[in-house]
């Protein structure tokens, strides 16, 4: 029973952090098409800066994280100028190409900025555990949970019941309506691009203490989340999150107790196999999200 | 009309004439000022036989401060003879010039070569350096690196340090000889890619493998052991090594748990190690960090051995205080201001004196290595001859070194025979708490 509830708990803290990834992907895929390739690097860069902050300039680490987070944003925004902003017009493959030319740049200046070797990020919560059924947690699992949850939630209402939600739907519904109907699309660009990068922020926040800051842990974030929004539906929200959160628990439970060897490769033996099944995902696309 | 034709040819002859000639002075005053350059690749001047001696990175290098190394260091000659001034080539980057690089190579270096030159340097004369960045990860571009840096006609190399096989063929036709810090096995003499001119100052890349099984069923008294790799070609190498040492001293060992480079979870691993003695760690010091932190959350005390990445994971402080005490080390050896070793002892006050933080083992070996081949070129009494200054390498013993106790070359041309087992402080030093001699291999023999 401890096991299973040690790898149970593992699984759904694990699929959180995927989902909040997908989340940042789902957002700026709706908002401008774009699928962005530069979003595991995101998650890198976010964390980095949040050890640049608490590290470097000695800031408390809530503020440390503040501070990363709202750095983020405004990485964001340089991007979509740079990167997405002047091919605008251009085939989506050149887009493509230009977020992963943005990746390779981005993990080269954390490279030189940092080096190569792991930096630990420290989290308010340290590394006690809790026991739950005889299993050991960490706490800081649980709070991956509980953030990204009340994000998800806040997320969803931002989609549902703002203004800026509605008009990303309606961007993402059809672009050139949305445009002749007064939606300002290149504000509501930037401002999803800016968002995109701080969701991305907060994964590599809240994972970091776990696993140390290397220049590739966001990228192999990216490769899963990427999977689950494939399985669920690219797009579609609701589909990517509980899909971001069945590949954490296939991989933790299925992995922990059958595959250990090829836990990490699970989550794109299933995308094969489902998408085979339902290429369109496994949500259904009428999702208002 | 012809004579405006007539005039406007002469003119044109003319202009064609002088440009002709101011064409070819401008080439003969290229080709005078490039000339024969001793520019090396880095930014740092390189060193000539007037100045003071520099390596290419360190800041502090430029001085020439002896250290109490030299005292217990073999006097370098201060018979002035014929030979030119030695000239060493470093292999290596240095940090910033990719992910990847760090600068402990040159700062071991920088130590050396000050010592040295302090002592007299080679057959009289000081030392000259120059340093080629080598790419680790690209081979077309270190390989172009290193012919660049053969061009320099040097005495000899010290590194590359990793990656080499690629550009092996050409270290063998360079004819120049090297002290490499790579633990590729294929490197060795009488393996694919070994050459007679190359040397290997690092121990065996298996022996930490080896001996930390025996370490833990001696030292640690474990009957039972578990093993956590990581899953890419040295993790599986060590696993390998430990199951096979573990048959032989009839020591059990559980399923090997091979988990991913980038994994942030290792609960089911971990749970796995419940009921051992004693967990190997072949992985990447991230990876390792994880495992410490997932055991130590999980209540499983066992101590936790793993290779040279433990000193890194260390150093970056990713291992929890309070996790320090069951985690050993397998390393080439334990550098730290209390070593017992003088040379140890003396390198690790310079180092820390110099450049602000504690040397790994990779400095320390690299020191040595410069030592050597000084010592060699002294001992040959040349600095030109390569056939000469490559057979003293084969036949050298020395033993002032900082990191081995004693450096020789085997039928392998590996230099080092010890591996240690080192338990860690919070500062990141490392105390030796045993030490296994590798035995001598002739040409072609790999550790079993």
């Amino acid at each position: 029973m401890p096991t299973f509830v040690a790898l149970a708990i593992s699984g759904v803290a694990l699929g959180a952090v995927l989902a909040l990834v997908v989340s940042g992907f789902v957002v700026l895929h709706k908002a401008s098409g774009v699928v962005n390739f530069a979003h595991g690097d995101l998650v890198m860069l976010g964390a980095y800066l949040a050890y640049w902050a608490i590290n470097d300039l000695h800031m408390p680490i809530l503020l440390g994280y503040g501070f990363a987070l709202v750095l983020m944003f405004v990485v964001g925004v340089l991007l979509e100028r740079f990167a997405y902003a002047p091919l605008r017009r251009r085939p989506q493959l050149v887009v493509v190409i230009a977020t992963l030319a943005a990746a390779l740049i981005i993990r080269s200046l954390v490279s030189l900025w940092f080096g190569s070797d792991p930096h630990p990020l420290p989290t308010p919560v340290g590394d006690r555990t809790w026991t739950v059924l005889g299993a050991h947690i960490a706490i800081q699992r649980v709070l991956i949970i509980v953030v990204v949850a009340v994000t998800i939630f806040a997320l969803v209402a931002l989609f549902q019941r703002t203004s800026f939600g509605r008009q990303v739907r309606t961007i993402a519904a059809d672009r050139e309506a949305a445009e002749l109907h007064g939606v300002r699309v290149r504000a509501v660009s930037l401002i999803s691009w800016g968002l995109s990068s701080m969701l991305a922020c907060l994964a590599g926040i809240l994972i970091g203490p776990l696993v140390s800051l290397d220049l590739t842990f966001g990228f192999n974030l990216m490769l899963t989340a990427f999977a689950a929004a494939v399985i669920g539906g690219f797009g579609n929200l609701t589909g990517a999150l509980l899909c971001a959160v069945g590949i954490g628990l296939l991989q933790q439970l299925v992995g922990g107790y059958w595959f250990r060897d090829y836990a990490a490769i699970l989550p794109f033996v299933a995308m094969f196999a489902l998408v085979a099944v339902r290429p369109e995902g496994f949500v259904a696309s009428r999702s208002r999200l | 009309m012809s004579s405006m034709f007539t005039r406007s040819s002469h003119g044109a002859s003319r202009r064609h004439r002088g440009a002709q000639w101011v064409a070819i002075a401008a080439l003969c005053g290229l080709v005078v000022g490039c000339g024969d350059s001793d520019d090396d690749a880095s930014s740092s001047p390189s060193a000539s036989a007037s100045s003071a001696p520099t390596t290419a990175s360190s800041s502090s290098s430029a001085t020439s401060a002896s250290t109490s190394q030299s005292s217990t260091a073999p006097a370098a000659s201060t018979n002035t003879s014929s030979e030119p001034p030695a000239k060493i080539g470093f292999l290596w980057e240095i940090k910033g010039e990719s992910p990847n690089s760090i600068s402990d190579y040159d700062n071991g270096a920088a130590i050396a070569i000050d010592a040295i030159n302090a002592a007299g340097g080679v057959l009289g004369k000081p030392v000259e350096t120059f340093r080629e960045p080598m790419s680790i990860s690209d081979p077309q571009r270190a390989r172009a690196s290193f012919l660049k840096a053969v061009d320099q006609k040097p005495s000899a190399f010290v590194g590359p340090v990793f990656n080499i096989q690629p550009y092996a063929r050409d270290i063998d036709q360079a004819g120049i000889p090297m002290i490499q810090g790579s633990v590729e096995a294929p490197l060795a003499l009488g393996q694919d890619a070994g050459s007679k001119w190359m040397f290997a100052i690092e121990p065996y890349g298996s022996a930490a493998a080896k001996y930390a099984v025996e370490f833990a069923q001696k030292e640690l008294g474990a009957k039972t052991l578990g093993a956590i790799a990581t899953d890419e070609a040295s993790g599986r190498s060590n696993t390998d090594q430990s199951v096979k040492e573990a048959a032989a001293l009839d020591v059990q060992i559980g399923s090997p748990e091979f988990v991913a480079t980038s994994a942030t979870d290792l609960t089911a691993a971990v749970l796995a190690m419940k009921n051992t003695d004693a967990v190997l760690a072949w992985t990447f010091p991230n990876v390792l960090a994880l495992t410490v932190k997932q055991l130590q959350q999980n209540g499983i005390t066992s101590p936790v051995i793993g290779a040279s990445t433990t000193q890194i994971a260390v150093a970056a402080k990713l291992i929890p205080e309070d996790a320090l005490d069951h985690l050993y080390g397998m390393v080439p050896c334990g550098l730290s201001v209390t070593a017992s070793r003088a040379q140890s002892k003396a390198f690790t006050e310079e180092y820390v004196k110099r450049f602000g933080s504690t040397p790994s083992p990779k400095a320390a070996l690299t020191h040595d290595a410069v030592w050597l081949v000084a010592e060699a070129m002294n001992q040959a009494g040349t600095t030109t001859d390569m056939e000469k200054i490559r057979t003293t390498l084969e036949t050298l013993k020395w033993s002032e070194g900082a990191c081995q106790p004693v450096y020789q070359a085997d039928g392998t041309h590996r230099l080092s025979h010890q591996v240690a087992a080192v338990k860690f402080a919070v500062d990141g030093t490392a105390q030796e708490v045993g030490t296994y001699t590798i035995p001598a291999l002739a040409a072609g023999e790999s550790l079993s």
